[in-house]
Parts: structure tokens; C-alpha cells; sequence
């Protein structure tokens, strides 16, 4: 396969944030690649021991995919908002392949507490959620966006607010209600109340 | 239904965007508040809304444990999720110095691939360790460690673990290649998945084999199941990942079996762990467990290739568990009528739920399946012979219940063979008789040749039974078992038993190991008598045969003879001089049957080399009975001839053949030796052995004449091996450990004595502080339970070469200066490999090895790779050194017919002579001017001469070769003669002075190289011998 160049890359992130569904079939892979050789680096590098830098893995990976001078973005929050939706697409399908291929397709749910113990939890963790995100959209679409750009993106208070255009306070209150909601919901399924 | 479906349907009917905004707010509200204020407030706001209230409630109290549980991104997780993942396209890529070729299978503990070494260009089987398991930095050292003592294990059971290594936070074994089968699949593919009898008794018997020696080591495998064993296509079993078990022990709470996944049940004093089908019911219970929990997997496993079915199983594994704790054992002959009693017998022995009751080492199962397997194959030898046919319901041997012997608790699995014994005996095949059969335990006559298994109740018969490989008179009776004669501290050596088979002579050097002498003890009981007292050494003791003398070896430096002494102690008397010989060599004396011949080795000259010779007791004439067709020839002369020759060492060790007409004896070439015949009226001598292997001290004819036992290093390290005198393949005597030497077998053939060496020789670590002269205590620093030697410190100081025999060969390793990360850089399997040197830049490795004959310098990159051979002459290169501008080699050579230093150009041509009044092992000092050197391995003298050319001189007494180095302060060498302990000396060039280091309290092993001191002068690596001792055994039962 021949590396595509950035400025099919960037048309291919266009098209999906316009509602092409097709290009966003051939933006995973590429996008996938780039992201597991980054992040085998940074865990396997220099920075061995120190927290990842997300927003900085997610950066360098879309400035190497990316052709940036000769792309209009509306601007950059535009930016970081397809970003995080396709890498929530990105990591969760990555991640219920794993969960269900593990799993033999019987679906166990585990709370995030100890998802954090084992990476075959940490995948069982994002499937679950990716679900209560969706549950979440259903209720609150804006609190399931600032998770998204948050959780998924990467992305700070402030950014987030200039993403939604929404001031910071919201999307604290977003965030603070979305994270608690959520944190029951998973709860709830990981202890049995079914 | 999916799950996000699930989880939507849940929540809709309750909940609505409306709903849930005005949840929100009030949650917004009442954490603006006070806890305290937070009831009253929502007593108010819900007002009589329950469903509401305890909604809100519980998202505040979600709130307060959440705690911005998800501040953290989810990429930080997803990324480890990417990078660790098990389904990367790695096919193709390089892994370190492997290319990974493709996935050869996947389990619990992490895939594997077959990679190819690209460094050493062969292939290995390259283990990944999913990351759930080397997160725990705590559990990887752990492992390191375990995996370490591991991969010492020597035996050819036991997979060979070429390297552990780390590449970024991947942690990789890489093991052997193995082309063959899973035991799991090999099951499978058996009808009704049970394998045949023989089979499944091999099997488990080479996995018995692989634990012992592991058991031995303290090293436990805890994960025995048949995914673990590999069979190759010829039959040869490997059991893997020793050790790895200890990974997954404890944070893993997780059971595996096929169909289910539990989490286990956590004890005080553990985590259950492993397959819970081949649990020992210590294991689990989550207690501790040691090598008998091995013998209860392997004992599952057994059942299970038998039964084809485990024996305690259940519809998940808390199931499993709970029958292993409390069901009672289904007696194989319920799945399998016609199981042979003694095979019941073992397996139940095995599978005892009490470990107190189970088999207390693996070397008693190891033995009691050896046998086992050893009757059935000569059960189907039988079988084969035209007309005998075993009854229906059988009650052969093999069949046959074991008869209860009264008053005993505990049958012996020697009991289980209490048959009547008819032996015959003819010189080219076996006359067998099926007699009437009597029940007596087995007699053991001077006429036990060959032995019979007869049938209880059955017919009468003569067949005639070709004799091949397989030796009859081994197919029955008792197991042979190995109890210790003597456990002196010392060294006991040389066992001649009393022609009554009641006592043995041998060799000792005493309680303060400082004179060795001739004793005799009874078998069964006793002190020893000491029978000679001299000072110098009395070795190789031999009874005569009417048990009246016992004849010795008395040698000093200067003077060697053969002497006779009353086995009852007295006056003694010497019969003839020998010429004396260099040290390194133990003889050995043979008496003639008849009593009137002794034959020995002894150089004719001492140019010569060994020859045997006969002495006649009454005349004391002595007659040479063998000699090398080249024996005339000088090294000189062969050179000048063009003649190949091999390098001729000697004839060693004449052993009388039990009719007297024949000698076996030793012909040593360099590092090859072969057993010969020859008739003791003379001729031109038979080989027996043909493969290239050394063959070391004594050969013992068994009474009836038909084979040579000897020990050869063949297998590895040296083991006892038999050969039928007609010729064929050798085979591994079952009883009997690792490094065993001069077996001697009683006439009446029931008892096999042997010395067996214990020696381990480590690389240590002293501290050399330079200040105070004074050291810290010295530590372990490279061990494996094979010999470590021949260190050297790099010149950055950060890595060492050193020769290790952890694989099972001998060969060059590096590691880094604090031990770890061990690789292998050669791999000759076979050949002597020895003194390592860097270049100056680190880069590349020079040593010796006679891989090729003569032993010859090569020189290796030091990441591995195919090494490049620097001399090709028809003379001896060795102990090579750099020059300290990495231009050239310096090595010792006896090119010119004298030990003289030579060097050659690094990248190869014309050598250059160094020396001229000889020179052997020689460094350059740090400042390039000098060479030094020493004169060969008996001169202790350190001598220089200027690289530029000019006179030599000495410069220090008692330095002995690969005793020393040279460092810009000085020398540095172990000083033997230093009283009362060897102590490490410099000798400053500044001020001429010579000042101790360290005391050394542990033997120094003689021979290999085994001084290494750091260049900035603080470290200093020794090779001691961490034990060197040797006793004398017995294997009794011994057929």
C-alpha cells in the first residue's frame, strides 16, 4: 500500500466532516497507523514513566496527515471537533473488535475503575462508554460532544468552549453532570442491575 | 440485541431530555450548596417526587466517588490499547535483532512467532508478553529472574532459552525452534484421543526427565499441561516456558480453562492461578507450591493420554477445582481395563491428593516410568516372537496385578516383578525358556545374563529372541535406584569394587582435603580403613581379583608408580615405575581376570604420548600394547609431511573384558575420544565410538561382556552412557546424574559405583577500593548452574564477555557490566570455546576455539553474527588479546614447535613471531609499548619485552596464566602461593611494589581464565568454584 499523500488525507477529513461516510472508511486505517506508531513510541520511548500526552499524540498525527497550509479549516476548534469524533470512532470500533473477538461476542460489562487495571478491560471500559455516550446523545446531545471532545479529543474547558461556542462555565457543568451521569450508568451495568 | 441497544431501552422509558435537563439542574443547584444544606433543599424541590429525589441523589453521590475520574483522556489508555495490541501487523517487521516470519500460536501468556535471528542467522520461536503482565515493573524483574535461572537449565527435555530481552516495553523470549506438535494436538489426533500405552509412557517419562533436572535447579514449573509440551517429529519431547507460570501469579486472578473464564479465589496466602484442570490441589487452594505440584500436573496429564479424558473435570473451573480438592481419583483401569498394574500404580502414586503421599521427587517417577517403558517395549518384543502370545485378560507381567507383599505398606515398584527368572545364555542370540512359573523375588546368581519375563500359569516354549539394540537382561526386576557410598567432604574419586561385590576401594584426600590416600568400606556399613598414607597422592585403586591386594597409582610432580597393598591393610609394595606425567589426567589400573596382568597408561618417553601396557604381577615385565600410528611423528614432522594429522593426545584408561581376551581403552585426539578394542595378545585396534565426543575416566565392561559403560559428555555436560562391544548407538543409562566419571560395575552386576563431581564455577565481583586497599564482601555476580569463566570488562567498562555453558555448550556471552540482559554471541554447539578479548572499540570479540581441529583464533561481531577465522595453521592458536590501537591480535602459538606469543593483523594476514624463549598468553599495556605475557600453563612466571622489539625480562614470580591483567596502575594477578588463602595482588608500575587486594576464601578453579578487572580499576571479576567436591555413588538394582 503507498502512503497517500496529506493532501488526499485531508480531503478524505473534509468529506467525512461533511457527511461522507465513505471516507471515513478510508481515513480509519490511515489514521489508525499513524496513531499506533505514534503511541508505540511515546510508550515505548524516551518518555517511558511520564502521562501521555494526548492532545500532543493527537497533534503530531494529524499534522503528519494533514496538509495544513493548503486547507481552509473554519479554524482550529473545527479541527479538534472531526478529530475527536473520528478517533472515538477510531478507538471504539479498535476496541470492540478486541472486546468482542476476546469475548467470544458475549458481552461483559466492567466499571471503569477496573478498567484501568488491565488493557482487556480498558477495551471492555470503552465499549461500555461508547454505549452510555450514546445514551447520553439521546438526552443531552451537548454533554455527549463536550465527553467526546474532552474524553476522546483530548481537549481542554476552554477549548471545548470555543468548540461548541459555549462559554467555559457550561461546558463545566456540561462535564460535571455527563461524568457523573455516566459514572452511575457504568456502575449500574457492572454490578449487576440488569 | 447489542448492547448499545440494551442500554437505550433501559433508559428511555424512565428518562426523557426534559426529564434529564431538569435532573440537572437540580443537581447543579444542591452541589452549589453545603452538604448539609443539600436534603433540605431537595426535601423542597422534589417535593414528594421520590423517583426524582433519588435520582438526583445518586448522580451527587456518582459525582463525589467519580471524582473526575475521566480527567485523564481516554487516548492515554487507547494509545497503551494500540500499541500493545495482539492483532498489530508484526509479520514482517523486526523486533530487535528478529525478524518476526509469522505467528505460530497464541495463549495465555502471549503470542509467539517464528522469527529469524538475523544476528546468527538461525531461526527461534519468539514469545511477546502481553502487556497486561509486564506493567507491574515489580512482576518483570520477578520474571526476569525466574526466566534467568531458567534458561541455565541444561537438558534436552527442556526448551532452550536463547535470550530474554526488552525492546522499548516489549518484553520477547526467545526460545529454540521447535518443528513438531503440541502434546494437546498429539492427543487430539489419537483414536478416541487415547494415545498408545508406550507412547503416552515415554512421554510423560521425558517430561519427568525435564522436571527433575529443573527440580534439582529449585526451580518449579507450575504450568504442566499439554500445551506446554512439545513433541518433535522424532519423538523428542520439550517442555516450554519454565517458569513463565510465576508471570501470571500475582494480579492475574484469573483461571483459564477451554471453555470457561473465572475469576479465582483469593487466599491468605495467595491467588489461585494456572489451568485449572492440571491444578494441584495445593495450587489450588492458593498455598504454596513446590516441585510435588509438578508431579501432580504431570500425573494429569499421564491420565489424561491414557484415559483420554482428565481426571477431574467439570462444567467450569470453580468445578474443576472443587473436584481436584475433594473427588476421589476414578482408577485408570476404569477407562482402561488392561492397564498395567504398575502403570495404576504410578499414576495413583502421582495423583495423591496429600503431597506427603505423592511421589516426594521427580526422579523416583522419572525412574519408575523408565522402567516401565523398558518392560513394555520388551513385552512387545515378545509379542512379536512367533507362537508367544500373551492370554486374554493377560497376566504377564505388565498385566498382573501386584502381589502384596506381607508387611509392607508400601509396595515397592520392585515388588511388582516378583516372577521366575529363566535365563540362558549363548554368545550370539538368546535362547529364552518359558518355564513353570514360581513366585520368589529375583535371584540374582552369577549366571543373571539374561532375564526372562515368564508368564504365571502359562506354557513352556523356546524362542529365540534377536539381540539388538535392546539389552533383556534390563526388563525386569527392581528399579535401579542412586544411593550415596561415601558423602566425605572432599574429594572421593575411582571406586574398584572387592571381587564379593561387598566392598569398594577408592581414592580420598581426606577431612582436610590436603593428602589423598587409598581406603576400603563396606557397602552397607562402616567407616573407612585407610590403607596408604604417603604423602603424595594414591590414586585409581583396583582389587585384585582373588581380593587379597589392592593396586594403586602413586604419583608426586617427579615420581609415579605402581604399588600393591593387602586390601586388609599392610606392608605395601611397589611394582613397577612410570614415567611421569603432566597433570590433568586421572589413570586408570586394570586387572586380567586371572590375576597375573595389570594394564596402565604411561607415556613410553615422556616426548611420547600414552600408551597402553601390560605388567605381569609375577615377573614384572612390562609389554606395550598399543601405539599410535603417528606416534613417531613431531607436530614438525607432520607439518613438514603435510600429513593431517589429528592432534594425537594418547591411549588412556585399559579396561580387562570379563573373559580377559579383550581391553577396551581411551583414545584421546585433542577434544575427541573414542573407545577402542584390542585383543591382549596384541593387534591392531578396533573403535568402537565414532561421533566426535570426549569420553572421560574409566570404562566399565558389564559382567556378561556384552557392553562398555562410560561417561561422555555427549548430552552436554558428562552422563553415563552403554554400548553393546558388537557396535551400534550409544545409550543414556536411566540412573545416574550429571557430571559422573569412572564407573566400575560389581561382578555380580547388580550394583554400578561412580564418582560424582558437584562443581559449579561462577564469575564473582570484588570491590577494589583503592584508597583503603580493603574490598567489600565479593558478590555473585554471573552464575547459571553450568560453568561461568573467561570474564573481561569492555573498555568503556559497560559491558562483559564471558564463556558460558548455560545452553549446553560452551560459548561466548555478553551481558552488561551488572549481569544482566545475557546473550549469546556464538553458537558451535559442541566445540570448546574459550577466551573472549574485546577490541579497543568494543566492537568486536577475538577468541579460540577448536571447532576446527586445532584450536584457531576468530574474531566475532560483538552484537553476534558469523564468526571470521584469523589462523589457519596446522598448530594450536590460542588465548588471542588485542593490541590497544585495534590493529592487531596477540596469541599464543606452537606453529614453530614451542609455545611462542605471535601476533596478527586484526583483519586478517601474515602473522608476526612476538616472542622467541617462549610466550603464551600475552596483553599489551594501556600505553601500547609493552608486551606481556606468560610462559605456558605450568610456568608461573609474567614476563614483557618492548612492542617495538628487544630483550625480554622478567618481571613478576607467581603469575599464573589467566590469572592477571595489565592496567595502567599495574598488574593485577591472583597470587596461589599466598598463605593461608590465594589473595589478589597489583603490582604498581609506580612504585614497584607489589600490595594485596582481597583475600580469596573459594577455590579457584585452575585452567580457565577467570581474572577480569574493570578499567577504571574499582571492580574485579574471579572465577571460583562455588562448590567442588566429589563422592562416590551407587546405582543399585543396577541391570
Amino acid at each position: 500500500m503507498t502512503v497517500p499523500s496529506t493532501q488526499e488525507v485531508t480531503q478524505l477529513l473534509l468529506a467525512w466532516s461533511h457527511g461522507d461516510q465513505a471516507a471515513l472508511e478510508q481515513l480509519t486505517p490511515l489514521v489508525y497507523a499513524e496513531l499506533h506508531r505514534l503511541a508505540k513510541r511515546y510508550l515505548g520511548g524516551e518518555r517511558r514513566g511520564h502521562t501521555l500526552q494526548t492532545t500532543a499524540l493527537v497533534n503530531e498525527a494529524y499534522l503528519r496527515l494533514i496538509d495544513w497550509k493548503n486547507v481552509e479549516w473554519q479554524n482550529r476548534a473545527h479541527f479538534f471537533g472531526v478529530s475527536a469524533q473520528l478517533m472515538r470512532r477510531i478507538l471504539v470500533d479498535f476496541a470492540r473488535s478486541r472486546h468482542y473477538a476476546k469475548r467470544g461476542g458475549e458481552a461483559e460489562q466492567v466499571s471503569l475503575a477496573e478498567a484501568s487495571m488491565v488493557a482487556q478491560g480498558r477495551s471492555t471500559a470503552l465499549v461500555a462508554l461508547d454505549d452510555a455516550l450514546q445514551a447520553l446523545a439521546a438526552l443531552d446531545p451537548r454533554q455527549s460532544q463536550v465527553v467526546e471532545l474532552r474524553f476522546f479529543g483530548g481537549l481542554s474547558l476552554e477549548e471545548t468552549a470555543e468548540v461548541l461556542k459555549v462559554s467555559p462555565a457550561t461546558v463545566r457543568r456540561d462535564w460535571s453532570l455527563a461524568q457523573a451521569w455516566l459514572h452511575r450508568e457504568l456502575n449500574k451495568t457492572a454490578t449487576g442491575d440488569r | 440485541m447489542s448492547g448499545q441497544e440494551e442500554v437505550a431501552s433501559r433508559l428511555i422509558p424512565f428518562m426523557n431530555p426534559e426529564h434529564y435537563r431538569h435532573i440537572g439542574e437540580l443537581y447543579h443547584a444542591a452541589l452549589e450548596l453545603e452538604p448539609g444544606e443539600r436534603a433540605a433543599f431537595l426535601n423542597q424541590a422534589c417535593a414528594g417526587d421520590a423517583a426524582l429525589r433519588s435520582e438526583v441523589e445518586s448522580l451527587i453521590a456518582s459525582h463525589e466517588q467519580a471524582a473526575d475520574s475521566m480527567a485523564a483522556p481516554v487516548l492515554e489508555m487507547a494509545a497503551e490499547l494500540l500499541a500493545r495490541g495482539n492483532h498489530q501487523p508484526v509479520i514482517g517487521q523486526m523486533l530487535g535483532h528478529y525478524q518476526i516470519l509469522s505467528l505460530l500460536g497464541a495463549g495465555g501468556m502471549g503470542e509467539v512467532y517464528l522469527a529469524e535471528d538475523r544476528q546468527l542467522g538461525r531461526k527461534v520461536a519468539l514469545k511477546l508478553l502481553p502487556a497486561q503482565f509486564t506493567a507491574d515493573a515489580e512482576r518483570v524483574r520477578r520474571f526476569r529472574q525466574e526466566a534467568r535461572a531458567a534458561s541455565s537449565l541444561n537438558h534436552p527435555n527442556i526448551i532452550t532459552i536463547y535470550e530474554i530481552g526488552q525492546v522499548e516495553r516489549s518484553y520477547y523470549i526467545a526460545t529454540e525452534y521447535i518443528e513438531g506438535e503440541t502434546l494437546r494436538q498429539r492427543m487430539a489426533s489419537a483414536p478416541q484421543q487415547r494415545m498408545k500405552l508406550s507412547d503416552a509412557v515415554e512421554i510423560a517419562a521425558q517430561i519427568a526427565a525435564a522436571l527433575s533436572t529443573a527440580h534439582e535447579a529449585g526451580i518449579t514449573h507450575r504450568d504442566i499441561k499439554p500445551e506446554n509440551v512439545m513433541v518433535r517429529r522424532d519423538g523428542l519431547v520439550k517442555v516450554l516456558d519454565f517458569g513463565l507460570a510465576k508471570l501470571t501469579e500475582p494480579r492475574a486472578p484469573v483461571v483459564d480453562t477451554q471453555a470457561s473464564t473465572v475469576a479465582g479465589a483469593s487466599t491468605e496466602s495467595g491467588v489461585v492461578m494456572g489451568t485449572a484442570q492440571y491444578m494441584s490441589p495445593e495450587q489450588a487452594r492458593g498455598q504454596k507450591v513446590d516441585a510435588r505440584t509438578d508431579i501432580f500436573s504431570l500425573g494429569i496429564v499421564l491420565y489424561e493420554m491414557l484415559a483420554g479424558r482428565a481426571p477431574f473435570v467439570g462444567v467450569n473451573a470453580l468445578d474443576v477445582i472443587g473436584a481436584i480438592l475433594n473427588q476421589e481419583l476414578v482408577p485408570l483401569r476404569q477407562h482402561l481395563p488392561d492397564v498395567p498394574a504398575e502403570l495404576q500404580r504410578i499414576v495413583s502414586k502421582a495423583l495423591c491428593k496429600d503431597r506427603e503421599q505423592r511421589y516426594q521427587h521427580t526422579k523416583d517417577l522419572m525412574i519408575d516410568l523408565t522402567n516401565l517403558r523398558r518392560e513394555l517395549e520388551f513385552e512387545e518384543k515378545l509379542k512379536g516372537v512367533q507362537g508367544f502370545v500373551v492370554p486374554p485378560g493377560g497376566s504377564s507381567v505388565l498385566t498382573r496385578e501386584i502381589p502384596t507383599v506381607a508387611g509392607t505398606a508400601n509396595a515397592q515398584p520392585a515388588e511388582a516383578a516378583t516372577n521366575e527368572v529363566v535365563a540362558a545364555r549363548t554368545s550370539s542370540s538368546v535362547e529364552i525358556i518359558i518355564g513353570e512359573i514360581k513366585r520368589h523375588k529375583l535371584g540374582v546368581g552369577v549366571a543373571l545374563v539374561i532375564l526372562v519375563a515368564a508368564v504365571a500359569g502359562f506354557a513352556f516354549g523356546l524362542y529365540k529372541l534377536s539381540r539388538q539394540n535392546q539389552s533383556p537382561n534390563r526388563a525386569l526386576g527392581p528399579a535401579p535406584r542412586v544411593v550415596p557410598f561415601t558423602s566425605f567432604s572432599g574429594n572421593e574419586c575411582c571406586p574398584s569394587f572387592s571381587p564379593d561385590g561387598n566392598q569398594i576401594a577408592f581414592a580420598w584426600n581426606g577431612e582436610k582435603e590436603d593428602n589423598t590416600d587409598i581406603y576400603v568400606k563396606l557397602i552397607d556399613a562402616g567407616a573407612p580403613l585407610r590403607l596408604t598414607t604417603h604423602p603424595d597422592a594414591d590414586l585409581s585403586p583396583a582389587w585384585s581379583p582373588d581380593g587379597r591386594y589392592i593396586a594403586f597409582i602413586r604419583s608426586s610432580k617427579d615420581e609415579k608408580g605402581i604399588y600393591l597393598v593387602p586390601a586388609l591393610g599392610g606392608q605395601e609394595r611397589a611394582l613397577c615405575t612410570l614415567t611421569p606425567a603432566s597433570a590433568g589426567r586421572a589413570y586408570f589400573l586394570s586387572w586380567s581376570p586371572d590375576g597375573k596382568l595389570l594394564a596402565f597408561s604411561e607415556k613410553n618417553s615422556p616426548q611420547e604420548a600414552d600408551s597402553i601396557f601390560l605388567l605381569s604381577v609375577e615377573s614384572l615385565e612390562k609389554r606395550r600394547l598399543t601405539s599410535h600410528p603417528e606416534h613417531s611423528l613431531t607436530l614438525q614432522t607432520a607439518r613438514r609431511l603435510t600429513i593431517p594429522t589429528t592432534h594425537y593426545v594418547g591411549d588412556f584408561d585399559p579396561s580387562f573384558s570379563p573373559d580377559g581376551k579383550m581391553l577396551a581403552f581411551i583414545r584421546s585426539n585433542a577434544d575427541v575420544d573414542e573407545i577402542y578394542l584390542v585383543p591382549t595378545t596384541g593387534g591392531e585396534p578396533k573403535r568402537l565410538t565414532n561421533d566426535n565426543r570426549k569420553i572421560d575416566e574409566g570404562l566399565a565392561w558389564t559382567p556378561d561382556g556384552r557392553e562398555i559403560v562410560f561417561a561422555s559428555n555427549r548430552a552436554g555436560s558428562y552422563t553415563f552412557w552403554r554400548i553393546p562391544i558388537a557396535g551400534g548407538t550409544p545409550e543414556r543409562l536411566v540412573a545416574g546424574g550429571d557430571n559422573v566419571y569412572a564407573p566400575a560395575i560389581a561382578r555380580q552386576g547388580n550394583r554400578l559405583a561412580y564418582t560424582q563431581y558437584n562443581s559449579d564455577m561462577n564469575i564473582w565481583r570484588f570491590e577494589a577500593r583503592r584508597s583503603s586497599g580493603r574490598t567489600n564482601s565479593p558478590a555473585k555476580w554471573i552464575s547459571s548452574t553450568q560453568a561461568e569463566f573467561s570474564p573481561q570488562y569492555s573498555a568503556d567498562g559497560k559491558r562483559i564477555v564471558f564463556i558460558s555453558g548455560r545452553s549446553g555448550n560452551i560459548e561466548v556471552w555478553v551481558c552488561d557490566s551488572d549481569g544482566s540482559h545475557p546473550i549469546q554471541i556464538t553458537s558451535f554447539g559442541g566445540p570448546n570455546v574459550g577466551t573472549p578479548r574485546w577490541s579497543p572499540d568494543g566492537r568486536q570479540i577475538a577468541f579460540d576455539s577448536n571447532a576446527d581441529t586445532y584450536q584457531d583464533i576468530y574474531v566475532i561481531s560483538a552484537g553476534g553474527g558469523k564468526p571470521r577465522r584469523l589462523t589457519v595453521e596446522t598448530s594450536h592458536n590460542a588465548r588471542p588479546s588485542w593490541s590497544r590501537d585495534g590493529k592487531w591480535i596477540y596469541f599464543g602459538s606452537n606453529r614453530s614447535g614451542t609455545w611462542q606469543v605471535w601476533k596478527a593483523p586484526s583483519e586478517g594476514g601474515q602473522a608476526v613471531q612476538v616472542t622467541k624463549q617462549g610466550g603464551r598468553e600475552a596483553f599489551e599495556s594501556p600505553d601500547g609499548k609493552f608486551v606481556y605475557y606468560t610462559k605456558g600453563p605450568e610456568a608461573t612466571s609474567l614476563w614483557r619485552t618492548p612492542v617495538a622489539g628487544g630483550e625480554e625480562i622478567q618481571v613478576l614470580d607467581q603469575v599464573q596464566q589467566g590469572l592477571w591483567a595489565v592496567l595502567e596502575q599495574g598488574i593485577y594477578f591472583i597470587n596461589l602461593k599466598a598463605a593461608p588463602y590465594p589473595t589478589i595482588e597489583l603490582f604498581s608500575f609506580a612504585t614497584a611494589r607489589t600490595a594485596r587486594i582481597a583475600v580469596i576464601e573459594k577455590r579457584i578453579p585452575l585452567g580457565p581464565p577467570g581474572l577480569a578487572v574493570s578499567p577504571d580499576g574499582r571492580w574485579i571479576l574471579l572465577v571460583q568454584d562455588d562448590q567442588s567436591e566429589s563422592d562416590i555413588m551407587l546405582i543399585e538394582n543396577f541391570r
